[in-house]
């Protein structure tokens, strides 16, 4: 988890100062006790040396005394002024020591002793003054008993400041006594304080780390392993009632939690569900869309291919009908040699350019009845050359008569991709056919493809999305899946398997389908020579109107009509088309579909319709791109009056008659859209 | 429901009025002679006869007798009363050296005393709660000496004084004033305590052979009186001054006309026209024909003082201690029979002497 960047203070590092700051004030107890300790020894040992100062006193008091006793003495032996200054000196010695201890702290019974001696030093005194007015009046021995009383006093005051001095000691001792109770129980009371300030500190920190910190420290972990994405981890249930409450809202919470990431997994299963989905979808649409461009391409290229081819083969026709009509049997023989090679390979060119075309066609989605021996056609036309190339053969051994009901530019995709597949396979490990067999099975067509190459490693995941064989970037891994879907949809079925061949085998099953009537097939075959062999009479002389924006394919049709025995009338396009039929009639039309400028061949035939309509019967539409000649709109004509570039001139020329004559017969009308 | 509450409220004032009948007397503990409790006494009289102290009355716990003047039983006397928590304050001792004793204990247990007679030095450092009523003998003993000094020459003098705290610190001092005079004393003698001089005849002998002509007599009158006659007769001319001790009733008195001349020193002034002092004398001639000396109005004027402050700080003995303390600084001087009081910062009250020549009876 990571830190914040304003880490806050932890629990741990609270006990921790709450430690150190019970620590810190056991300590200052301590530092307080041990002051008043010293203090209180301080205090005895200046007891001690007060004790010792009033010893020195008390002696100082005895000694004054025994000082004035002498002084008595002297003074009854030599009066003098002297000795009595000295005895009241003394005196007052004395008296000012025993009155020092009027303001000191002693007991009572120490009081009563010191004023005791007091008035027994004031008695002393008096009994001194006494004793010397008796030796002055001459009676020495009342003075001298005076001075043994005095001394009988003074023991007596000794006796007493000894007696004082003991009670002072009793106190001092008493005092010591209760400051050494006082120091003991100062010193048991710090030692139990600090004892039991670590005590409760130490409780309180084992108290908090139980139920506080490691309750944290679990609810912490779990939420961490939470986190970490274990959804189904939670807190225990913990012993108090407010670390319970966070606990069970934490697992409330990641219930929650938990729930809501099972329902955000399902949908996001779902939504790659769909991504796949769309994704192929996408890559569908891709391929369609490539398709589609390469179909435009193809388209425009195909029409643009057309024109020339329509040109050379036209031209060459009519070379060829030339050097027939030759006397010279040589310039005929050049007619086969040099002319039906031309014708051949014009035919070849103008086949692929339709195959192209039709490959290139857009599915409209709309399943037809399709000959799969053309189909399959259209698939060999495309790929054949490839196999040429590659040095393997490409065998076709379908019936002629097998339908089915499907998209057709689809079902050619799926008989490209597996003769690419097929070949794909036998160039990188060997091989050296391809067999292509379709047979009828009762109400079922079964399709095999069957070659002699490597085999499948894996046959169980051939048609799994992605999945190829071929080296990075020579394959999307989805053309088998393609058929595989194209297959599924149309309810046929596909295995894949080893051939008998040694190689790898596909078998496709399929609904079949009626043959369609006889009368025409979408893939623009029109009998265009049904006239010639019904052996129709020709219809005359008739004038002919040629619109086409290729000069060779005007002179190829005039040539072809002139031979026919029509008067030709040549337009560029159709404007000039349009100027001409104005001014002129005509007995037919042949226009070229595509043109150049405002007015196309779809033009011509609007106008006529318009403006000439006994004419719209008789119009002949020419194009190099049957499937994609007209944009938008819709034309009825039968399909016979469509004839696709190259044209044959026979076919051209039987269609025109055919036109021209009566009775023509056209069972189907092609829409051309 | 207002009946019963003004039931309620006159209920409560009557237990009120009837607990303060039943409060106990403000009690001031006395330990002095007949003459202070007399006094003292005279003062709670009339503080009752005008209703107590704040509506209480007062009443004297007198201490056992010789506890006035003697050390050892002052030390009890104090002893007991500063135990009992009804005394607020104490006037006593009559001498010093009793006041000297006891003042610690009073200190060390917190209850005031004044002490009316008093005059010992070291009473003025005994402690904040003692107080008297006449200054220290550092003050008479300056007095003595300019009274002894005064009036024509020669100046022999001669001393005798009672050798206790009073009489000896008195001494010193005197001798103290008259050395800085340039006198120094012919002669000097001491007795005890209520103790008669065991040898006056030696001792006015002594007076003789020094050819004294003045005796400063610091002790009591008994002693002195004692002596008085057979002093006139071998020293007519001698002029004694006595020191306040000696001003009693009995001195006053004046029995047999032996004081007859001597000048004692006086707390009170001899000038009668002083309204507060002439009214204590008649009043209290009105209740004894003892004679009116100054421990009487020193006393009158302690126990008075006392309620004063009781009367204004309570019973509390700190707060009457703290009153006390500011009699004549934060409160005002007492007007009393023996004139204003004001205490200072020790206790002391402003010193003031009068020099009475005693009468003949």
């Amino acid at each position: 988890m990571p830190r914040s960047p304003n880490p806050r203070v932890s629990l741990r590092r609270l006990l921790v100062g709450g430690a150190l700051a019970m620590a810190t004030v056991a300590a200052v107890v301590m530092v307080i006790s041990a002051t008043y300790l010293v203090s209180l020894q301080r205090d005895a040992d200046r007891d001690v040396r007060a004790g010792l100062v009033e010893q020195e006193t008390a002696d100082d008091i005895v000694a004054a005394v025994y000082g004035q006793i002498m002084a008595s003495y002297r003074q009854l032996q030599m009066p003098s002024t002297a000795n009595m200054e000295r005895f009241d000196s003394l005196g007052s010695t004395a008296f000012d020591h025993l009155r020092g201890y009027l303001f000191q702290d002693m007991s009572m019974a120490a009081r009563r002793q010191v004023e005791a001696i007091r008035e027994l030093h004031q008695s002393l005194e008096v009994d001194a003054y006494d004793a010397f007015e008796h030796a002055k009046g001459g009676h020495q021995s009342r003075a001298h008993a005076g001075v043994v009383q005095l001394e009988l006093r003074a023991n007596e005051l000794e006796t007493s400041v000894d007696g004082f001095m003991e009670l002072r000691d009793r106190d001092r001792a008493a005092r010591r006594d209760h400051q050494a109770a006082i120091r003991w129980r100062v010193v048991v009371g710090v030692a139990l304080v600090t004892v039991s300030l670590i005590v409760v500190t130490l409780l309180f920190i084992r108290l908090l780390q139980r139920h506080v910190v490691n309750p944290l420290d679990q609810l912490q972990s779990t939420a961490m392993e939470f986190g970490r994405g274990n959804l189904s981890v939670r807190v225990p249930k913990q012993r108090h009632e407010e670390m319970n409450n966070v606990s069970l809202s934490f697992n409330v919470m990641a219930a929650r939690m938990q729930q809501a990431h099972h329902q955000i997994e399902l949908q996001n299963v779902e939504l790659n569900g769909a991504l796949a989905g769309l994704k192929d979808a996408q890559q569908e649409l891709v391929q369609q869309e490539k398709l589609s461009a390469i179909g435009l391409m193809l388209a425009g290229l195909a029409h643009e291919l057309n024109n020339p081819l329509a040109g050379i083969l036209g031209a060459a026709q009519c070379l060829r009908g030339e050097l027939q009509e030759h006397a010279d049997p040589g310039v005929r023989r050049l007619g086969d040699d040099l002319v039906d090679p031309l014708v051949t390979q014009a035919r070849r060119a103008g086949e692929l350019v339709r195959n192209l075309l039709l490959f290139s066609r857009k599915s409209d989605a709309e399943r037809e009845t399709v000959n799969i021996k053309t189909a399959l056609d259209v698939a060999v036309g495309l790929r054949g050359y490839a196999f040429a190339q590659a040095g393997k053969d490409l065998i076709l051994e379908v019936a002629e008569d097998l339908f089915i009901e499907v998209e057709a530019q689809r079902f050619e995709h799926v008989a490209m991709n597996l003769m690419t597949n097929a070949l794909d396979a036998m160039v990188s490990g060997g091989g050296t056919r391809l067999l292509v067999r379709g047979i009828a099975l009762r109400d079922r067509v079964v399709l095999t493809f069957e070659d002699d190459g490597p085999g499948f490693t894996e046959p169980e995941r051939i048609f799994d999305p992605f999945y190829t064989t071929k080296p990075v970037g020579t394959g999307t891994g989805l053309g088998l899946t393609l058929v595989h879907r194209f297959v599924t949809e149309v309810e046929g079925s596909i295995a894949a398997g080893t051939s008998s061949l040694g190689g790898a085998r596909i078998a496709i099953v399929l609904h079949a389908a009626e043959a369609p009537p006889p009368a025409l097939a979408v893939t623009g075959e029109h009998r265009a020579t049904f006239a010639i062999a019904q052996g129709l009479p020709s219809p005359g002389r008739s004038r002919v109107l040629v619109v086409d924006d290729e000069p060779a394919l005007r002179e190829v049709q005039r040539r072809i009509l002139t031979r026919l025995g029509h008067d030709v009338t040549l337009a560029c396009d159709g404007a000039e088309a349009v100027s001409i039929l104005e001014a002129d009639e005509f007995d037919i039309v042949i226009t070229d579909i595509r043109m150049p400028g405002a007015l196309d061949g779809v033009g011509v035939y609007r106008w006529i319709q318009a403006h000439r309509p006994s004419l719209a019967d008789r119009c002949l539409f020419i194009t190099g791109d049957i499937v994609h000649s007209v944009a938008g709109g819709s034309l009825d004509i039968p399909a016979e009056r469509v004839l696709a570039k190259p044209f044959d001139v026979h076919e051209y020329g039987a269609l025109v008659t055919d036109m021209l004559a009566e009775g023509l017969c056209s069972p189907s009308i092609a829409s051309v859209s | 429901m207002m009946v019963h509450v003004r039931l309620l409220i006159a209920g409560l004032v009557l237990l009120t009025l009837a607990a303060c009948d039943n409060q106990p007397p403000i009690t001031i503990g006395v330990v002095l002679s007949s003459e202070g409790q007399a006094g003292a006494q005279l003062a709670i009289d009339e503080l009752n006869e005008s209703g107590g102290i704040n509506g209480r009355p007062v009443a004297l716990r007198v201490a056992a007798a010789g506890a006035s003047t003697l050390a050892g039983p002052a030390l009890a006397a104090a002893e007991s009363l500063t135990a009992d928590r009804s005394v607020v304050a104490v006037v006593g001792h009559s001498n010093s050296s009793a006041s000297l004793s006891a003042s610690q204990i009073y200190n060390a247990r917190r209850l005031v005393h004044i002490a009316p007679t008093s005059s010992s030095p070291m009473l003025t450092i005994a402690g904040p709660y003692t107080f008297r009523m006449v200054g220290s003998d550092i003050h008479q003993a300056r007095f003595l000496a300019d009274a002894v000094m005064s009036g024509p020459g020669p100046h022999r003098i001669a001393a005798i004084y009672v050798n206790d705290d009073y009489g000896h610190a008195l001494y010193r001092e005197v001798r103290r004033q008259l050395t800085y005079r340039g006198i120094t004393t012919v002669f000097h003698a001491k007795y005890a305590e209520n103790r008669d001089i065991s040898h006056p005849s030696e001792v006015i002998a002594g007076l003789v052979a020094a050819g004294a002509t003045h005796l400063l007599w610091l002790g009591r009158s008994p002693q002195l009186m004692a002596i008085t006659g057979s002093l006139r007769s071998e020293l007519p001319g001698l002029r004694v001054i006595a020191s306040d001790g000696t001003q009693n009733a009995t001195a006053l008195r004046n029995h047999g006309g032996a004081l007859t001349g001597v000048r004692v020193v006086s707390f009170l002034s001899p000038d009668t026209t002083s309204a507060n002092t002439a009214s204590l004398r008649a009043r209290y001639r009105a209740t004894s024909n003892q004679p009116f000396t100054a421990e009487i109005a020193l006393a009158y004027d302690a126990v008075r003082l006392i309620a004063s402050a009781v009367r204004a700080a309570g019973t509390d003995r700190e707060r009457v201690r703290e009153y006390l303390a500011g009699v004549g600084t934060e409160h005002p001087a007492h007007r009393g029979a023996s004139g204003d009081i004001r205490f200072d910062g020790d206790g002391d009250p402003r010193a003031s002497y009068h020099l009475v020549e005693i009468a003949a009876p």
